[in-house]
């Protein structure tokens, strides 16, 4: 069966042409404004749906209904979710990511569609597709009722999730429903210019029932008694820090751009005018033979890879890095669209495990040169002196193998080269940002009033997105598309800030190349090169030195995966540390209802931070802490809030129109590193017929401790801001450990070189290397680690060796 | 009758001054105000714009050279027919640069003239640059003018 979603219906079409909140408001009829690639597939959604492929009669019969009630889709024209699900499971276009006791997605369709038939059966012995709406809404409400315990082989949580998951991803994907909760849609090339609450475009409709209350709350969000932490030592000002601010930013925006360029000079390489990348710079890129002993060879080309390559063949060296994923084309490769971003994770199988599974795939992995950074949100905040020691001070977590004070020259740099707009930064190690804080759109605007009502500070910033011209890169046009990929080529990514200035230095960035293996001489002493499939068949490039960056899962499992008589356990894992002390930060979000129009779409999800909360305190029971920053989810995003509160049907509809109301805070707390949560071989293998990686998770006492108290927090702030209700959920972000360093074999993977300890000229440059992860968003911290390195690595060349130079530190 | 008074600045002489074209020094010393005024404001929202091209440092240097030429266009005739034009001149083809500069941005802000609008809304200031060269032409002219008696 094919449905026909007509060429976009009416203007102004709604699902189920339902009387609007927003009356007129059509977003297609600003389809002019949007560029050709995203257009495309916006539109593809409301013509004719292909046939279905997936689904079997059996299963569409129960699925038909089991999405209608879900959504509360029940008068024409419908949204065709069925079809929209189906494609999505014939392309085995699903997240790839499984927790443990569930299969892949696709059997976890069928299994729960004929579960929920076989209930049917057996509870009113008919066929789902025969009940009454009543009794169908009653089974479905079971499943969900049953959370975390089994059904039907499953566990009802998960399939709860599967559920909702699949189907809000494509209702609120569609423009209709778009026009239901006045949400903007695309924004590129035009982008907003009415940020703030109660602001809009001037073709935004205004909601004509800002005060509509949702529906009572089920006491889920019931009031803690938990105050709010005494205030810290506020972030010192007084005059001599007034001037102090002032001077070091002033010294910023008047030294000479030529010296950032004299360093890396991609901002200058990329084109000037509606072009994003120089296609010249990859047609006429160095390319190197397979049997070629290159210099370095990186493996990933993410934060840390192309940070590598780029600093190394400004070095002069010969360097290749094999990118498991494509070389993108922001034009036509990216669009303007939370649904048909899909491409930019990593997709590929992996299993989670443990008793707080981590979901992987796009909220913490990206694929493609650029890797994660092309869909990061952009914050780019630096960790404070204290997380260089949590052992010593706080007597959890672990020590690095160095101080804040090593890093602090690498962070300049890389701050100058993003760039990384922001206020002056009063907490940590004080500093001035190269670029000015941007204006914040309407959920800025609540944190900045909420935190001001409880007297806590907050800043605008720090976020690596151009506030003015840098090089030939735009300004934001605050389009609120940063974790789609910036087709701007305003927020930063590597794929624009060090990729061009590595090929313009004779690297080669060979995609689609996907590294099986790290092949060592026969003694097992130094890496000779690595073993990677292309196109299907399997390759072996030489190189002197070898460098791992494919983040904190895909970097342990290579190294398990390079088995050899010296590391028949995987390479570098004498001391069975590669996998271990994988850290994920706790990332409830809170969201608060609000009267305004807050309209959070607008302007970059990343607007405002504060750390006051960051380090520990004796008033606390828990060690160490949180920051908090706003976080702007699009509209399925938001979905995904609103269903994990258990809320569907007419109920979730309700709050989906309420979604211009909405402001929300994320925090990033710091979870302790704990060898249990760690990266292992699964016995599932992938298309290249390597195990997966299963990643095992689990929270212990403290975390839970610091994730309620972010949670509180942020309550607070919205309530002091005027929220009439608060929302939260519970969620993680970023990845990072695995293979951490230390200053010993024994205890750490890689020395602060970011050398191997067990192989000298293996390199793991990436951010599985970190010891702990502080209440900061990491890349920052993994590229300034690597220009560390990448400095220690020449230098040690330059003395005619080919590992990093002077003692082991 | 107008009564006669010393002080060139007084009203009375002052619109005499004026409706003969003797008004060279008061219009360097105007020249020196819009000077420090427009660099001010020019700083501001430069600032904001992250000095993102250092050449959006110039008319904030300038304002301050074009300060110091209004005064001493006010204070010494020499001064007013050789510093001030020459700063006013400065001033006023920095406003043209900045102009271009300007429109050049816009041009090549996403979406470019195709989004005309928006990006003349959200761009660099479109007029903006003029204002700076007509404060150089106020300088210009003040040099040409007669001085007061
Ligand atoms: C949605 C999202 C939001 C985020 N927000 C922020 C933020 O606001 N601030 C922040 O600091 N961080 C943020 N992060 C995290 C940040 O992007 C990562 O921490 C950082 O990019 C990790 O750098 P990396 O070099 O270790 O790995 P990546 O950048 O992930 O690069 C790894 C690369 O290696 C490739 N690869 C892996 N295995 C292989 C192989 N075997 N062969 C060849 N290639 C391989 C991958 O395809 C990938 O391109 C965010 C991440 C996501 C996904
Ligand atoms: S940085 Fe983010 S908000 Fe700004 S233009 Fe790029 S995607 Fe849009």
């Amino acid at each position: 069966m094919a449905r026909e979603g007509g060429s976009g219906g009416p203007p102004g079409t709604t699902p189920g042409r339902r009387p609007s909140r927003f009356p007129g408001y059509d977003v297609l009829a600003q389809a002019g404004a949007w560029d050709a690639t995203t257009a495309a597939v916006v539109f593809a959604r409301t013509a004719r749906q292909p046939e279905l492929r997936f689904f079997t009669l059996a299963e569409e019969a129960v699925a038909t209904l089991l999405f209608d009630h879900l959504l509360a889709q029940w008068d024409d024209p419908k949204v065709p979710v069925l079809e929209m699900i189906d494609a999505r499971l014939a392309e085995r276009q699903t997240d790839g990511w499984r927790f443990e006791d569930m299969p892949e997605d696709d059997t976890a369709w069928r299994l729960s569609l004929r579960g929920l038939d076989d209930d049917a059966r057996e509870w009113y012995d008919a066929p789902f597709a025969e009940l009454s709406p009543e009794r169908r809404a009653a089974l479905i409400e079971a499943v969900r009722a049953r959370g975390s315990d089994r059904w039907r082989g499953l566990t009802a949580g998960h399939v709860w999730g599967l559920w909702t998951r699949y189907t809000a991803t494509a209702f609120y994907s569609h423009p209709w429903a778009w026009n239901e909760i006045g949400y903007g849609g695309p924004a590129y090339p035009r982008g907003y210019m009415r940020l703030g609450l109660g602001l809009r475009e001037p073709w935004e409709v205004p909601d004509t029932e800002p005060e509509e209350a949702p529906p009572e709350d089920d006491g889920s969000d019931d009031k803690r008694d938990d105050d709010l932490p005494a205030r810290p030592g506020a972030p010192r000002t007084g005059l001599a820090g007034l001037v102090r601010s002032a001077t070091d930013t002033l010294r910023q925006t008047t030294s000479p751009l030529g010296r950032v360029r004299d360093r890396n000079a991609s901002a200058w390489l990329l084109p000037r005018g509606d072009a994003r990348f120089d296609r010249r710079l990859v047609e006429g890129m160095r390319r190197f033979d397979d049997r070629d002993e290159v210099d370095l060879v990186v493996v990933g080309c993410g934060a840390g890879g192309a940070t590598l390559a780029q600093r190394m063949s400004r070095y002069g060296w010969s360097v290749v890095c094999l990118e498991a994923g494509p070389f993108w084309d922001p034009d036509s490769d990216w669009v303007s669209d939370e649904a048909a971003s899909h491409h930019l994770y990593w997709n590929d199988p992996r299993v989670i495990a443990g008793e707080d599974p981590v979901p992987l795939g796009a909220n913490n992995s990206g694929r493609g040169v650029g890797g994660s950074t092309v869909h990061f949100a952009g914050y780019v905040p630096r960790f404070h002196p204290s997380d260089f020691r949590t052992y010593t001070e706080d007597g959890v977590g672990a020590d690095w193998p160095l101080d804040y004070a090593d890093l602090r020259a690498s962070y300049e740099r890389i701050e100058q080269e993003l760039p990384v707009a922001g206020q002056y930064w009063p907490w940590g190690d004080p500093h001035p940002y190269p670029h000015a804080p941007h204006p914040v759109g309407g959920n800025g605007e609540v944190f900045l009033r909420g935190a001001a009502a409880l007297g806590l500070e907050a800043r605008v910033g720090p976020v690596a997105i151009t506030n003015g011209r840098f090089g030939n890169r735009p300004h934001c046009v605050y389009r609120g598309f940063c974790l789609q990929g910036c087709k701007v080529n305003a927020k930063a990514s590597t794929l624009i800030t060090h990729v061009p200035d590595a090929l313009a230095h004779g690297a080669e960035i060979r995609a689609q190349c996907m590294v099986t293996g790290v092949e060592l001489d026969e003694r097992g002493r130094l890496a000779t090169g690595v073993r990677y499939v292309r196109d299907g068949r399997e390759r072996f490039q030489r190189a002197r030195t070898v460098a791992v960056a494919g983040y904190s899962i895909e970097t342990p499992r290579l190294l398990l995966n390079s088995t050899s008589r010296r590391f028949p356990d995987g390479l570098c894992n004498d001391h069975d540390l590669v996998g271990r002390y994988v850290m994920v930060q706790g990332a409830p979000q809170t969201s608060g209802r609000f009267t305004q129009e807050v309209r959070s779409y607008k302007a970059p999800p990343p607007e405002v931070t504060s750390e006051e909360f960051y380090e520990t305190r004796s008033d606390r029971p828990y060690r160490r802490g949180f920051s908090v920053q706003n976080v702007s989810p699009l509209p399925i995003v938001w979905a995904e809030h609103v269903t994990a509160q258990g809320h569907w049907g007419e109920d979730l509809r309700r709050y989906m129109r309420d979604y211009v109301h909405w402001a929300t805070l994320g925090a990033l707390c710091e979870l302790l590193p704990q060898p249990g949560n760690r990266v292992t071989l699964a016995e599932e293998k992938d298309r290249y017929g390597l195990p997966v990686a299963r990643f095992s998770y689990s929270q212990c006492e403290n975390d839970r401790q610091v994730i309620r108290a972010a949670e509180a927090v942020m309550e607070d702030i919205l309530r002091a801001a005027g929220a009439s209700e608060v929302m939260t959920i519970n969620r993680y972000a970023h990845l990072v450990g695995g293979c951490r360093m230390a200053r010993d074999a024994a205890h750490g993977v890689v020395d602060a070189d970011l050398r191997t300890f067990a192989v000298p000229n293996l390199l793991l440059t990436d951010g599985s290397v970190l010891p702990t992860q502080g209440s900061a968003n990491p890349a920052l911290t993994i590229m300034a680690l690597v220009d560390r390195a990448a400095g220690r690595l020449a230098a040690g060349a330059r003395a005619g060796l080919r590992t990093p130079s002077g003692d082991r530190r | 009758m107008i009564p006669r008074s010393r002080n060139p600045f007084a009203p009375a002489r002052l619109a005499r001054n004026v409706r003969h074209g003797r008004f060279e020094r008061s219009l360097s010393l105007l020249t020196a105000a819009g000077s420090v005024i427009t660099a001010a404001e020019i700083y501001l929202e430069h600032d904001r714009a992250s000095f993102g091209n250092r050449v959006m440092w110039w008319p904030v240097v300038l304002g301050p050279v074009g300060a110091a030429a209004g005064v001493a266009g006010f204070l010494s005739e020499r001064m007013a027919r050789t510093a001030l034009p020459i700063a006013s001149a400065a001033i006023a083809a920095n406003g043209l640069q900045g102009t271009y500069l300007h429109v050049r941005g816009i041009a090549e802000k996403p979406g470019g003239w195709s989004l005309a609008r928006y990006n003349i809304e959200t761009g660099p200031p479109l007029f903006a640059p003029l204002l700076v060269t007509m404060v150089g032409g106020m300088g210009l002219l003040a040099a040409l003018l007669r001085r007061e008696r």
